[in-house]
């Protein structure tokens, strides 16, 4: 008797479970920086029109640090980054299996906006530093304390959370230690936000990619940095011929090299490679060479796995040394 | 003697580790003042201060079982009845002084006992792919027991651990991981939940090592592809007069044990175990069988003998999740549902799973009638449903057939459990 209340306990469970699970499309998931998302939003949308909805695509933007979570818990197809994947994220997916196949997209110039009416052309990287490293916490306030020539105006910050790889570059390139800063600022994923909070405040500063910034010239105003040859502005130009250093970054897709063997992951991985560059351009930011593309897609056919990084930031890398280091699997030691 | 060599030992690799990690702090460079924060990654939240972490966590297993045991005439009295009980109840903290050195204590407040015990309780230094681990732990058991009790596939683990003892102990162990492989040893004494109060005895020795290897072991979002193989071993003293007790209860938690082993005449004085393990996952299908034999001496009169046992796990998620693999570990993790009940039409993690388990204890001790040798055969089918992450239910049904040895043991015995449980753990 209990036999037979048990056995069809368990037949119709199972008989609900597999009508519920009828066919559905084949959704690739995507998440993680909110710098790669609007590239990765116009290929993806453009993809979707291509395959006319037999793939769906969605496109998240939790950080860098949120998306690789996910990506190394299996969660998700591909992850958008900022940044090199670091050493405890490499091996975070090792220990779950997770192996993948690292394509540079394109290059950003990570830009520093204030409000317009803020009369300040140019920044020193130096005075950056002061206004954001952690010993300036709830001591520069102002914008005269940071150099005597600066407006008197009462300081407000706007910046990346902790799970952004915006963040973690910034605070690397501009005060010598990842994610080293002040945290008396307004912190948001949602780089919207940021663009808000310094468009409605005279005193404030900001930073995030230059596809924001490009969005909304007629709101903010970008600053020139000077890390010691001049000032130079953050543009598309300047990021592919080097000079805008140390805040030209380059910015990574990682694909989970088991979905590569899947026709939908695999079609949709070429087809990021090979716009790319277009739609790169349509949101402002950096293409690759094509004969580096040519590369990128070459290791996404044969879904060579690993890193060009060894689990390390790349500061003020140039595209050529972007593209010309290998590939490896294991964290490279400091 | 051993025990006092022991114990320097795990001072000196305390005191250079210690050394270490004074040099290093030395020459870092001045870091900003840490900051609190708390940090909401899973079910409960982390106080977090620099690189220290800190956290409660608790698990509690309520279990309602049905059961007809026929135990075939022998003394031991049939049990048939419904009844429910606290399988397991455990409060615990975890975290980390430094990133390296980490702890976890769980005490166990149910099965109740006389006074406090501990699950895992132990001091870990993480290095970059190894980990010492000084205290309670269990880091070289094989597959089924370096499962946690909460992602265990049935109620119960298989009928060979209990009669092999397999559990935590208190020593000194150190793991090796990589991507797909890990390597552990240890050396440990007696649990320190014994309640052996003599001085006069030694303690109990265990020295054991595990080995696994995953030559494929291959995660995406569309499910994991694993090929596990393990191997282990442990070499068991009992020191004093307590001897080594062999014995198991019919795929049960609670009650009788057909087949046992135990006394101070039959026990054992000192035995070694092999283990070798296969697992395997292809998305939502998986299997996991594991063979494990035991060969003893009885603390009397030294004479030997050799018990076995297997079992096959097969496992069918309906919901399309594979089982999560740690490749550097060897082990399973817990099932998160792909979707939660409640969520886009989800209605969490749904599996089947079936199990056939087997033990031959019919090599003969020196037969005193508190002994009752045999085989046991048992199958079991269970029905597993995780609404949510951190929250289970089990339904499992098991029958177990006893061959008794010797005549004198009485009639083959039968056993059937139906039982439900209900977890929840943060």
């Amino acid at each position: 008797m209990n036999i037979l209340k048990f056995a069809g306990v368990a037949i119709a469970t199972l008989a609900i479970s597999t009508s519920a699970l009828a066919q559905q499309a084949f959704t690739i998931q995507i998440d993680g920086s909110s710098t790669v998302f609007p590239l990765a939003e116009a290929v993806a949308e453009s993809f979707q029109q291509q395959t006319s909805g037999r793939v769906r695509v969605t496109v998240g933007e939790s950080g860098t640090g949120g998306g690789f979570r996910k990506f190394c818990r299996g969660e998700t197809h591909i992850s958008n980054a900022s940044r090199p994947i670091s050493a405890s994220e490499m091996a975070t997916c090792r220990a779950a299996g997770i192996q993948y196949v690292e394509i540079p997209v394109a290059f950003d110039a990570l830009t520093v906006v204030v409000h317009p009416s803020n009369p300040l052309r140019s920044i020193t990287t130096a005075q950056l530093r002061r206004i954001w490293e952690p010993e300036a916490q709830g001591r520069i306030n102002n914008w005269r304390q940071v150099d005597p020539s600066f407006p008197d105006l009462a300081l407000s910050l706007y910046g990346p959370g902790t799970a952004s790889g915006t963040f973690d570059y910034f605070t690397e390139a501009v005060n010598g230690r990842s994610r080293a800063s002040r945290s008396d600022y307004t912190p948001s994923e949602d780089d919207n936000v940021i663009v808000q909070g310094v468009a409605s405040n005279q005193g404030a500063m900001g930073y995030f990619g230059l596809a924001y910034y490009e969005e909304n010239r007629s709101r903010l105003r970008a600053l020139s940095v000077d890390s010691g040859n001049g000032p130079v502005e953050p543009s598309v130009a300047n990021a592919e011929n080097g000079t805008y250093a140390p805040l030209s970054r380059p910015m990574f897709i990682y694909i989970n090299a088991a979905a590569l063997r899947r026709p939908q992951v695999q079609q949709f991985a070429q087809y990021f490679i090979n716009n790319a560059a277009r739609y790169a351009q349509q949101v402002d930011y950096v293409p690759l060479p094509a004969s580096a593309y040519q590369t990128y897609l070459q290791r996404a056919q044969r879904r060579q796995q690993g890193t060009a990084f060894g689990g390390r930031q790349a500061i003020g890398v140039t595209i050529a040394e972007v593209i010309a280091r290998p590939l490896v699997v294991e964290p490279v030691q400091q | 003697m051993k025990k006092n060599l022991l114990t320097k030992a795990a001072l000196a690799v305390l005191a250079t580790a210690a050394g270490a990690t004074a040099a290093h702090a030395q020459s870092a460079p001045a870091a900003p003042a840490p900051t609190h924060s708390t940090s909401w990654t899973g079910t409960v939240g982390e106080d977090r201060f620099g690189d220290a972490r800190f956290k409660m966590r608790g698990r509690f297993q309520y279990d309602v079982l049905s059961s007809e045991l026929d135990f075939g005439g022998l003394p031991t009295t049939d049990e048939n009845g419904t009844r429910s009980y606290v399988r397991r109840a455990f409060l615990g903290v975890q975290g980390r002084l430094t990133e390296n050195w980490r702890y976890k204590v769980d005490f166990i407040l149910a099965p109740s006992a006389t006074s406090i015990t501990v699950d895992d309780a132990f001091l870990e230094y993480v290095g970059d792919d190894w980990s010492l681990v000084i205290g309670e732990h269990n880091i070289t058991s094989p597959l089924e027991d370096r499962i946690s009790s909460l992602d265990i596939p049935f109620m119960e683990r298989s009928s060979i651990y209990s009669v092999a003892g397999f559990g935590r102990r208190a020593g000194v162990g150190v793991i090796f991981g990589g991507a797909n492989w890990s390597a552990s040893g240890a050396v440990q004494g007696d649990s320190v939940n014994s309640a052996e109060t003599s001085f006069a005895n030694n303690e109990e020795l265990n020295v054991s090592g595990r080995f696994t290897f995953a030559p494929i072991f291959e995660t995406s979002p569309e499910g994991t592809q694993l090929l596990h193989f393990g191997v282990s071993a442990r070499q068991r003293n009992a020191g004093g007069t307590q001897a080594f007790t062999y014995e198991a209860r019919p795929l049960n938690g609670r009650g009788g044990r057909p087949l046992s082993v135990s006394g101070v005449g039959d026990g054992g004085e000192s035995d070694t175990t092999y283990g070798v393990e296969l697992a395997g996952q292809y998305g939502p299908f998986g299997l996991t069988a594991e063979y494990i034999v035991l060969n003893g001496e009885t603390l009397t009169n030294g004479e030997e003998f050799e018990y076995s046992g297997y079992y096959v796990d097969l496992s069918w998620s309906l919901t399309g999740e594979s089982r999560s693999y740690r490749g550097n570990q060897g082990s399973f993790g817990a099932i998160v549902p792909r979707r939660p009940l409640g969520t886009d039409g989800g209605y969490g993690h749904l599996a089947l799973a079936g199990r056939y388990d087997y033990i031959d204890m019919t090599d003969a001790g020196i037969g005193l009638a508190t002994d009752t040798l045999g085989e046991q055969t048992a199958y079991a089918i269970g029905l597993d449903w995780i609404p949510v992450d951190h929250v289970r239910f089990k339904l499992n049904y098991a029958h177990s057939e006893i061959d008794y040895a010797n005549p004198g043991d009485g009639a083959d015995g039968e056993a059937t459990i139906i039982s439900l449980r209900s977890q929840f753990d943060f």
